[in-house]
Formats: C-alpha cells, structure tokens, sequence
C-alpha cells in the first residue's frame, strides 16, 4: 500500500528535459536551414505555435474552440486595415489586434461558455462561419473573398530587419516564449492557473472548492483569443495579405489537432504539436487536400490511441530503449506538505458565537413543477455531529444543494450566523462550509497531497500548513500522498474527498453518505475518524447517512426528512421512537 | 405584400427542405445521444453517390435516391460500429472522431472528384399560383422533404420498432435486459438516420447544387434546425426547419444580399445565447 518517495537522484525530469532540447532546436533550426522556402515553413510552424498553445488555455478549461483561426483573423485584418488604410504602425495596431480579439472572445464567451462542451463547439463553429459573411460582406474595407495584400512588414528596431525570414522567425520565437509565460500561468504557475486546470478535471468538484467556474473560464477565453488575435497579425504580416480562407472552419479545427497531438498536459506539448503537424505535411510534400485527408487521419489515430497526446508514448519509448523510467518526483508543493506531515498538527476552531450556524426559514425548492423541499424550517446545532436521515427520495441531497447553493431556493430565508445569504458554491466555502459528495469525487489526474493543498489554497481561507499535514496524517494517507485520484481504491477516495473538504478549515462540514460502499472494517474505521475529527477540530458536522447504527451512534441530534418536510427532530432515542418517523420508514399498514 | 407572400411561400418549401437535411440528426441526437460532427460530410457523400449513380450508369432518379440511401446507410453503420460505438458516453472523443471522419472525407472528395461545383440536370419548369412562383425543383423537393419526414415521425413514433428503438435510447442497459440487441438497434438508427441525409442530399442537390464545401452549410444548417427545434425531439425539428426556412427567406428577400447569409448563423446563436434548450427540449442536458 504504501509507496515510497523516489530520491532525487534517480529521478530525471523529462518535461525540463524536452522543454531545454526543444528550445535548443527551435533556436537553432534557422542556423541550419538556408533555402527561404523552408524557413517560410519554419515562420509559420512558429505562428501555429503560438496559435496552438493559446488555444491550449481554454481546452485545458475543458471546452473545445473550434474558431481559433477566426481569432487569428481578427488580428491579421485589424493589424492589415490599421496599417495599410490609416497608416498606423505595426506596433501600435499588434495590440489593438489582441485586445479587439480578446474582447469578442469575451462577448461569444459571455453567451457560450456556461454551455457543455458540444454546445460551445457549436457556438465556436457558428462564429467562425459568421466571421466569413462579414468579411465578404464588408468587402471595401476587408477586400472580401480575395482578401487584402500588401500587408507591411512590422518596422525594424535595434537593428533588427524584419524583411528578413530568419529575423521574423525569431521575432515570432520572442512572442512564442511570452505566450508560452502566459500559458504556464494559466496551467500552474498561479493560483488562477491551478484553478482553471482543476476546471477541466471536474467542474462539480472544483466550483465546489471554490473555483468561479465562469469567471475564470471567460477570462481563459479571452487570453485564449487575444494570443489568436496576436499569432494571427504575426502571420498576416509575414505572408504580407490575409484571406477569408486563412480562417475557415477547418484552419481552426487544424490548429486544434495541434494541441491535442501535443497534449495539453505539458507546457510545451502545444508547441510539439504545432511542429509535427506543420513539418510533416510539408515534408512529405503533400497538396491542400492531402493534408487534409492527413490531419483526419490524425484525429482518428488520437481518439482510438494516444488521447493524452504523443508525449507519455515518447516517454515509453524513451523508457523501453534507455531503461531510464521518469518517476515523477514530489513537487516543490508536495514535498513541503509531506515535510509537514511529522509536526503537524491540528488547529481546533475558537466557537465563540452560539447563534446556529446556518438556519432555514420556511424554505421551498423546486424542479419545474414538483416541489422537491417545502416550508423547511431547521437550524445546525453549532459543535455538534447534527444528522440528516430519511427514505430514498425524501430530499436529502437537495437539502445539502440548498445549503451549499447548487440548488437554488425559491422561498424562505437561508441565515449564516443569522445574517440571510443566497448561497453560491464557491462564496459558502469562503464563509466556512464545505462538502464531500455521495460518490467519492477526487481530481484523477492530481496527487492526494496537492489535492488537498489546492483545497486550502481555493478556499481562500488562511490555513497553516501544519494543519493540511496533520489531515493527511489523521487520514492515514501519507502512504499514497503522491498518488493520482484515480489509482486510490474506494476507500483512500473516500478518505481523500474529505480530507479535502477539511483542508479550509471549515465551520461546518456536510457529509454526503460517507460510509456509502465500504465494507464493515472500514465503516468501523472510517465512523470513529469522523467522530475523533469532530473532537479535535471542533467543526460542525452535518451527516446525510442511510447506515442508521452509525447514525445513532454517531449523531448528538437528528433532523427526519420525507418527502420534502421535516417530520422529526431530536435526539437519536427521542427520534427512533417517533410514530412519524416508523410510519415512513416502514410505510403503514 | 407580394413580396412577402412570395417569401413566406419560398420559407415554407425552404423549410422543408431544411428539416429533412436535419432529420438524421435529430435521430442520431435523439436516439443515439450522439453529436456527430461528420454530419454534413456524409450528406456529401450521399450526394456523389447518387450523383455517379445518375450520371455514370444513367439510372433513373428514384434508383439514385436508393443508391444514395443504401451507400449512406452503410457508411453510418460502419461509423457507429467503429466510431461511435466506442466512444458512447465520452462527449469530448465523439466530437473529434467526427472531426476527424469529416476532414479525411472533405479532403479525399477534392482528391477524387475536384472542387468544383456540380447540377443535376433539373426542369426549369414553374407553377404560377396568382402571381406567386413556385420553381417545380424546388416545390417537388419540398414536397418530397415533407412525406419522409411524416414518414420517419411515424415510423419513430407509431410503429413496434420505433417503440424499441425508443425504449433502448431511453434506457440501454434496460432494453438489453428485456432480450433486445442494443448493439443491432444502434446500427439500424445510425444507418437509417445517416441514410436519410443520403436522400436528402439527392433531393436537394437539384436546389442547392453540390461541391465537398457543401458539408460545413449542411451540418449548421441542421445543427442550428436540430438545436432551435431542442435535441432529439422529431416535432422539434419540424418546427425548427420551418422557422429556419421562413427566417431564412424573409432574409434574403428583404436584407442586401451580402448581409442576408449571416441571419440564419445569428439565429443559432441567439438560440445558444438565450434558449439553448431549444423549443422542445429539456434543459438540463444543456449546461
């Protein structure tokens, strides 16, 4: 069960590895190349790359752009009119390119991005089409289906001649490392970062950590078509015209084929992409058709083999030829959560204010017509285990959706601290609350360690590191601390999720059945830690919990829900004695 | 008034046509909870098919129709069992797999039969019903548009196998358990539903003419008729398609002829923007 932390010694960092050899190849290739035409190619794999790894931000937000290239080409035209009709300077139009498509990211964000994936492909796909009848429709201004010629080459500094294909190539190069700056922000370098990258893994999960799902996902956007706008006037200034057929629906889905060859993964998997997909058509000669036919065959060949892009299949065969295996080693993050493990310690919470921590007022919810919860008035009795208990679809889980503002209240007050607040997922766990689900959510892709980092850090809320080392200590996870969600059993899930609910320190916590699908022995177990837990911290608990031994055990006071209405409170004895209570878990006879 | 007796007239033949380009789709959202991007490129397809069948073997119209239905419909069964099949459930391989299947086709029609735009040989014929035009092409195409739609409602609505295919969508694991092959059912529907975008292709072709670019207007085309009209729902797609048609025609008879193109492309977005359920359908599938 438990793995030992590999020694730095014999762990080599493949990702640093391939980043300084692809930098060292990118820098150089010009130095080897001299025929124009290969470094036209090579000028425009670079413009793909930054076309590609901007497109990379928004995937990794788990939602699919399918008008990279229309970005593009909000750039090139802006930059091309700008420069040629009004004689402004290159340098002054490249970012007024940027930002005009950064925001019309933002307005076709503002109404597609809270869509599921398939609905903002559509959308991406319509704007990109749209984007096409302008253009022809404008045709004075963008010279319609021809397009517009004779764009100027950016003026020259320091220097620096940019008429020159190897000088552009390196000016683009220069733009490539910012944007790929960016992109390492928008992945893990920041707080916004790792936020957007949990998004992609499991947005439930990570807008109940506190993730501003929209928010961070327009703003991801808008980076996304702001690089586009960007790699676009790159391009249109380099080939010196801009065309309708530059941002056709199909450029766009081209670029896309580049990062998910690449993979988004990886800070420069984009790039890879971007590389193999621009040289190999080229090498091999291939007509428009042909690389047509070729990137298909491409997105074929990922869906049914390699869907986290070619590098884990670089990694194996880098693995089979040399021996060399890439452990992952801890991360700086990790490693210091692990150091924390041996002192840490827990800190218990100061209750000093006896008003309930969160109550109901006469509250109703409902879906459509049928009303799930009605006229619910209940209050959390602060520094207690308080449990929720009731037949299959009495509306427990609802009432936690209430509590936690997944599911909207349409009547009656919600207090904290009897202030009245309309919860909203991210802004409850900021308050103080937070909660695991029926089913043990954990990130897949993220370590136990980091997982629960990225909780205390989401929450916002100031907790020490000694108290996230103590969790994984009291959970007894240190064991698999550096493991990935999805090789934990049930159990280590189970232990992981609310781990991760605990690491803000909350007020209250809300359990959603958590001995649901465990065996006897770790009922046993799993039962005494939440009791020892609520001892030490001092937080509230709330239990939703079809286990009813553990219940009573457990519980100081219960609250029977059926059929929308609370039918029962009281203690445990007073509650399993209720007429009320035996007539609706038994039915009457 | 003339005008626009003119254009709601040309709307509703438009619409018609509009709904059995999106038929298929509907059937394959519906039934098969499946958003399949190859769409437009296999109602290409079923147009080359019958356009070689009617011009190289000079077979009559309604073989080539069987032609195009028959070639269509097994290029969606070997799609879904190979594709689609597969990736049930995964939203994210679905759409690129459909991507993917949609560029090999569009870039090997180019490869194989040229960009360049081809016609049936269609009547220039027209009725003339007080002083309002009906082009015989266009009118018969719409007529024809709407028996097979009819037809498919029926057939998913009324008959023993539209109540199967029905029961596996709503619940596979379910139907299997009550001896029925879910597996053979999800063919059926993937050949019926790409083979009708076969017989579409046929019938409009005359109208619309066709080219390998003709994929990206027919699949937004029936995803905007498909999405207005809420996914999966068979009445939905009717009315979508009408009100498409009818939207689609007041545009161009009143709007300058380059901007009138961009109205049915605002029509889908606005619908994503404020009703993505669409008219008929539910929206918790949505977001």
């Amino acid at each position: 069960m438990s793995e030992t932390i590999p020694a730095p010694r014999t762990y080599l960092n493949i990702d640093r590895l391939a980043i300084s050899a692809l930098a060292l190849v990118l820098l150089g290739a010009p130095l080897a190349l001299s025929n124009t035409y290969q470094l036209n190619v090579l000028v425009l794999m670079a413009v793909n790359a930054i076309l590609a790894t901007g497109l990379a931000i928004v995937i990794r937000a788990d939602r699919l752009s399918l008008a990279q290239a229309s970005f593009g080409g909000v750039g090139g035209y802006t930059t091309g009119i700008l420069t040629t009709a009004h004689g402004v300077p290159f340098w002054l139009a490249l970012p007024v390119g940027g930002l005009l498509a950064a925001m019309i990211g933002i307005l076709l964000g503002l109404i597609s991005l809270r869509l599921r994936g398939f609905y903002f492909a559509i959308a991406t796909f319509t704007f990109s089409q749209l984007a096409i009848v302008i253009l022809r429709a404008w045709t004075p201004v963008t010279g319609g289906m021809s397009g517009m010629f004779g764009l100027p080459y950016p003026a020259g500094f320091l220097g620096f001649d940019f008429s020159d294909p190897r000088q552009y190539y390196y000016l683009v190069l220069a733009a490539l490392f910012l944007v790929v700056l960016i992109y390492g922000a928008c992945s893990f370098a920041t707080s916004f970062g790792r936020g957007l990258t949990l998004l992609g893994e499991d947005e439930v999960l990570a807008t109940t950590l506190g993730v501003p799902a929209t928010r961070y996902r327009l703003v991801a956007f808008a980076l996304s078509s702001g690089i586009g706008g960007i790699g676009g006037a790159f391009s249109a200034h380099f080939i010196q015209g801009v065309s309708p057929s530059d941002i056709a629906p199909v450029v766009s889905v081209f670029i896309l084929v580049m990062v998910l060859a690449g993979g988004t993964k990886t800070l420069v998997g984009p790039i890879l992409g971007a590389i193999i997909l621009t040289m190999v058509p080229e090498l091999l000669r291939a007509s428009a058709q042909w690389s047509m036919v070729f990137y298909g065959v491409f997105l074929l060949l990922y869906v049914y083999f390699f869907r986290d892009g070619l590098l884990p299949i670089v990694k194996s065969v880098f693995h089979r030829a040399t021996g060399q295996r890439f452990v992952p080693g801890p991360s700086a993050r990790e490693a210091a959560l692990i150091a924390a493990v041996a002192e840490g310690r827990p800190t218990a919470l100061q209750i000093s204010d006896e008003t309930p921590i969160i109550a109901f007022e006469d509250v109703g919810c409902q879906f459509g017509s049928l009303k799930v919860l009605q006229g619910l008035n209940w209050q959390v009795r602060t520094g207690c285990i308080n449990g929720l208990i009731g037949p299959n679809g009495a509306g427990k889980t609802t009432f936690f959706n209430v509590l936690t503002g997944v599911a909207s209240v349409a009547e009656g007050l919600v207090r904290w601290h009897g202030r009245p607040v309309s919860p909203v997922p991210g802004e409850m766990v900021r308050r103080g609350m937070s909660r695991t689900f029926q089913h043990a959510r954990v990130f897949d892709n993220t370590s136990v360690a980091e997982a629960i980092l990225l909780a205390a850090e989401l929450s916002r809320r100031e907790v020490p590191l000694g108290q996230l080392g103590w969790l994984l200590r009291f959970f007894e996870l240190e064991g698999v601390a550096l493991k990935r969600g999805r090789a934990l059993s049930h159990y280590e899930r189970r232990l992981t999720s609310i781990a991760m609910a605990m690491a803000s320190m909350p007020e209250l916590l809300l359990l959603d059945e958590p001995l649901a699908g465990l065996d006897d022995t770790e009922t046993q177990r799993l039962s005494d830690m939440i009791a020892r837990l609520h001892k030490i911290t001092g937080t509230t608990i709330l239990l939703i919990e079809h286990k009813l031994s553990e219940v009573m055990e457990l519980c100081a006071i219960l609250t029977v829900l059926d059929d929308g209405r609370i039918i029962a409170a009281g203690t445990p004895k007073q509650v399993s004695t209720n007429e009320a209570v035996i007539e609706a878990y038994l039915g009457n006879e | 008034m003339q005008l626009f007796m003119q254009q709601i007239v040309n709307g509703l033949m438009l619409g018609g046509m509009f709904t059995l380009i999106s038929i298929g789709l509907s059937l394959m959202f519906g039934i098969m909870k499946v958003a399949n991007f190859a769409y437009g490129a296999l109602y290409m397809l079923g147009g080359y098919a019958a356009y070689w069948a009617s011009s190289l073997l000079g077979v009559p119209n309604w073989f080539a129709i069987l032609v195009a239905f028959a070639a269509t419909f097994l290029l969606g069964v070997i799609i879904e069992k190979f594709g689609f099949a597969r990736f049930r459930g995964n939203e994210e391989a679905t759409l690129i797999f459909g991507l993917g299947v949609a560029l090999i086709a569009r870039g090997g029609a180019v490869l194989a039969w040229g960009s360049q735009s081809r016609f049936f040989p269609v009547s220039f014929n027209a009725y003339h019903i007080g002083g309002i035009v009906l082009p015989a092409a266009r009118f018969w195409a719409a007529v024809a548009s709407v028996v097979i739609v009819i037809c498919v409602y029926l057939i998913v609505n009324r008959t023993k196998w539209g109540r199967i295919i029905r029961a596996v969508s709503d619940n596979p694991e379910r139907a299997s358990l009550a001896g029925f092959n879910t597996q053979l059912q999800y063919l059926l529907t993937a050949g019926l539903a790409t083979g009708l975008t076969g017989v579409a292709a046929v019938l409009l072709i005359p109208v619309f003419s066709l080219s390998p670019a003709v994929d990206d207007s027919a699949l937004y085309t029936a995803m905007t008729v498909v999405i207005l009209g809420g996914l999966g729902s068979i009445s939905g797609c009717i009315v979508g398609g009408f009100i498409l048609g009818i939207v689609t025609a007041i545009a161009f008879g009143y709007l300058p002829s380059p901007i009138a193109p961009a109205v049915p492309l605002l029509v889908l977005i606005l619908t994503l923007a404020f009703k993505p359920e669409g008219l008929f359908g539910s929206r918790d599938r949505v977001v």
